[in-house]
């Protein structure tokens, strides 16, 4: 397996991007919705800075990543799929980039705003990118927390469709992703 | 007792004449803090305080300053956290309205760069602290502008879970960036 991808495989580059991507995402969800419901206190605090921490490193990688993608060459889909079947997985795809950098910057956005300035991991702080404001802390606190289960559906239909492409399909395109699959 | 009374006026109206008494322009005027939360540090400021200046740069001796902050006026740009910080855990402002600062002595350290010894009152602790502090006066019109750094646990600020320096830091710069009229 090289670093790069194929016009048949993923290299594990790309592996790596995508599976740190998961754990990033499950840390993300576990933290985000259980810090929450925390009395305000240290604990509470410690946690949504480790939330934000994460994020962080999610819109970095998330960045990477794109450049990575549009690098390297792409693993081409099954010849078995039907057109609609191509579109759905290109559009799906285009919606994980795009949430994968909406969603951390919304949350900056909203630490921005309610002048909670975000430090990645302690090593450093993040300007601010908005300006205080109530209204935008409430606007961006909504759109934060309904666009988390916008993004679970979306995480959903990604891990169901790779499903079917194994077991109903019988085809690679869930295995080529694996850590260690080394086959075609 | 006459004399004496004579002498306490004279006395009194010489100091009157050496430091003269500043007002502070309100709006041109910022008193405020930087603190850290999770590792990120964030500005807040007191809207409400009020100040008695004296001060005479050729009488640093007869020259005082106190400034009262209102506690409950503070604002950094986060709700939950104003209405948090006047809370018992933190400025127990229902106990202690206020804090000051009331300087001891004022020396000069260089050209318009001086050094308060003031003592600093928060949550009922006071301290000592030294304020280096730089000043300018044109046309009647002082800016003075300083910084002093403090432990925020030193005054008791931050009880029980709070006391701890692991999300919200110990040292709290303190800064003021004044403006005050000659009257």
């Amino acid at each position: 397996m090289s670093l790069r991808n194929t016009k048949t495989a993923f290299g594990r580059v790309a592996k790596f991007f995508h599976w740190s991507m998961v754990f990033g995402f499950i840390a993300l969800y576990v933290i985000g919705f259980t810090m929450t419901d925390l009395p305000i206190g240290p604990e509470m605090f410690e946690r949504i800075a480790l939330h934000k921490s994460i994020g962080i490193g999610v819109l970095a990688l998330a960045v990477v990543r794109l450049i990575w993608r549009f690098s390297n060459p792409n693993p081409a889909l099954p010849d078995t799929m039907a057109p609609s079947e191509r579109w759905g997985a290109h559009f799906s795809h285009i919606a994980l980039y795009t949430v994968m950098m909406v969603m951390p910057l919304s949350g900056w956005a909203m630490s921005s705003a309610a002048n909670y300035p975000v430090s990645v991991f302690g090593w450093f702080t993040l300007p601010n990118i908005l300006a205080p404001s109530k209204a935008a802390v409430d606007f961006l606190k909504e759109f934060h927390g309904l666009l988390a289960w916008g993004i679970l559906g979306l995480l959903a239909l990604h891990v169901l469709a790779a499903l079917k492409h194994h077991y109903i399909n019988k085809d690679n395109v869930l295995t080529r992703m694996l850590p260690f699959y080394k086959g075609n | 007792m006459l004399r004496l009374f004579t002498f306490l006026t004279t006395l009194l109206m010489a100091t009157q004449v050496m430091a003269a008494d500043w007002s502070v322009r309100k709006e041109d005027s910022k008193l405020g803090f930087f603190a850290t939360q999770a590792g990120a540090e964030f500005e807040g400021a007191f809207k409400t305080f009020s100040s008695e200046i004296r001060f005479d740069v050729n009488d640093l001796a007869g020259s005082e300053v106190k400034i009262t902050i209102d506690i409950a006026s503070v604002d950094t740009q986060s709700a939950d956290r104003d209405s948090n910080i006047t809370t018992q855990d933190w400025f127990y402002v229902s106990e202690y309205p206020n804090a000051t600062f009331q300087t001891k002595t004022i020396t000069k350290v260089g050209e318009g760069r001086y050094l308060a010894i003031a003592d600093l009152t928060m949550r009922g602790v006071t301290k000592e602290v030294e304020l280096p502090f730089t000043l300018t006066i044109d046309a009647g019109v002082a800016h003075a502008q300083g910084e002093v750094t403090v432990s925020r646990t030193a005054f008791g600020i931050g009880q029980g879970q709070w006391a701890a320096n692991t999300v919200v830091g110990d040292d709290v710069r303190i800064f003021f960036d004044l403006k005050a009229d000659a009257q």
